[in-house]
């Protein structure tokens, strides 16, 4: 009996440094390499997650083309709708009008501009006309758009024979800048009642557009 | 059987020689599982350092795409609108000079126009407004061969003749005799074709 206490005593002192060194060493060391690992799998998990979304990201073909498709469409629209009126220009075409079609411009009014209010030619606006209330509900929840349009109404008077007003028109009509004709009046010149072949005073209601670039609000800065 | 000065027997000697190895034993294998651990560790380390290297690239270059797609999604939003505003100005175009020409082509020979009206205005919603009518304000000098009163009911019958003119509908609205002149005094409204 005291042999084996002996022996117990001899055996006990190297397994309780090897179990010391197993709980304190090799047991942190394989959880330190178990946390690592999983923390790996994750970050390995996001990788591909997010190599998936850049692979998506990157396959834009489909939205260039579609953009590609519709720019065809509207190649001419910076020069029909201009970003600023450019009444100066405007002017000066005007008068090269007169001049090809041997016409005369008497008067000249330009008003205050104004937002034109865009509206989808597809929707039904035969609904919109039941009530005003509807109309004004459906003006105040009007989408905000990357564009707004802005019209600027003229008024042109001009002087010539009948042929000739109307090829002023039809220049007009067929400007490389919109000009939408709202409206034209025309009489016998006063000054020319008594000829046989007189003079035609046309007066042209019309606008002129331009479009601006809504910039984007920039986002509030945070209050800590 | 122990052997003089041993403080164990045999017995016990071989039992703690098969204790002390096999504790031994599992030191050793211990000792090589912890370097093992530790080596596998720094590996991972390594590739995880690596990993997260790669990732904060991709991030990078996931947020440059976003911000491309983004532009590129609102390149196509205001090309779109851009559509829809032309195709919008474009529903409101009306061929004045065709108007004019018409009334020009249509005008018996002894009628003096002396003023053509527009009534009513072009809705912006698209379509022509059904409202939208010309006053035509013209003369007629009575002492003619030709009768004015044929005239005048020539144009407007010239005036509802074609049914693909810009015009249709013309009716008299106002005629008067001018003692003074000795002319006919008279108007006609038209109504402006609807766009199909």
């Amino acid at each position: 009996m005291k042999n084996s206490k002996k022996t117990i005593l001899i055996t006990l002192i190297p397994a309780a440094l090897t179990l010391l060194f197993i709980t304190q060493v090799l047991f942190p060391a394989i959880q330190n390499y178990n946390d690592l690992r999983n923390k790996f799998i994750e970050t390995k998990n996001t990788y591909k997650e997010t190599q998936i979304r850049v692979e998506q990201l990157q396959n834009n073909k489909k939205i260039l083309t579609e953009i590609a498709e519709l720019n065809n469409q509207v190649t001419d629209f910076d020069i029909q709708i201009p970003s600023e009126f450019e009444d100066e220009y405007f002017l000066v075409d005007l008068g090269k009008f007169s001049i090809n079609t041997a016409t005369k411009i008497i008067a000249l009014d330009s008003k205050k501009e104004k937002p034109f209010e865009i509206t989808n030619p597809n929707d039904d606006q035969n609904k919109t006309s039941q009530k005003t209330k509807h109309r004004r509900k459906k003006q105040e929840e009007q989408p905000v758009y990357p564009l707004t349009i802005y019209e600027k109404p003229f008024e042109i008077k001009t002087l010539g024979h009948y042929n000739k007003i109307i090829n002023f028109v039809s220049c007009l009509e067929n400007y490389q800048r919109k000009f939408i004709i709202n409206g034209v009046s025309a009489e016998i010149s006063k000054n020319d009642e008594a000829n046989p072949n007189p003079k035609i005073e046309l007066k042209i209601e019309g606008s002129t557009f331009k479009a601006v670039e809504n910039l984007p609000e920039p986002e509030p800065e945070k209050t800590e | 059987m122990a052997k003089k000065g041993s403080s164990l027997d045999t017995r016990n000697q071989i039992l703690a020689y098969i204790l002390i190895i096999g504790v031994f034993i599992v030191f050793t294998a211990g000792i090589g599982g912890w370097f093992l651990v530790k080596q596998m560790t720094s590996n991972l380390d390594k590739k995880l350092v690596k990993l997260n290297e790669n990732l904060n690239t991709l991030n990078q270059q996931e947020t440059q795409l976003s911000l491309f797609r983004k532009n590129l999604k609102k390149e196509k939003e205001i090309t779109e609108l851009k559509i829809m505003i032309q195709s919008q100005l474009n529903n409101t175009f009306f061929p004045w000079s065709g108007v004019l020409q018409e009334i020009a082509t249509k005008i018996p020979k002894d009628i003096i126009v002396l003023k053509i009206e527009k009534e009513g205005n072009i809705r912006r919603s698209g379509k022509t407004d059904s409202s939208l009518k010309l006053k035509i304000s013209g003369i007629i000098p009575a002492n003619k061969k030709q009768e004015p009163l044929m005239a005048i009911s020539l144009f407007i019958f010239n005036l509802n003749d074609n049914q693909n003119s810009l015009l249709s509908n013309a009716k008299i609205s106002k005629l008067d005799f001018n003692d003074k002149t000795k002319t006919y005094e008279f108007e006609i409204e038209t109504s402006i074709r609807q766009k199909s």
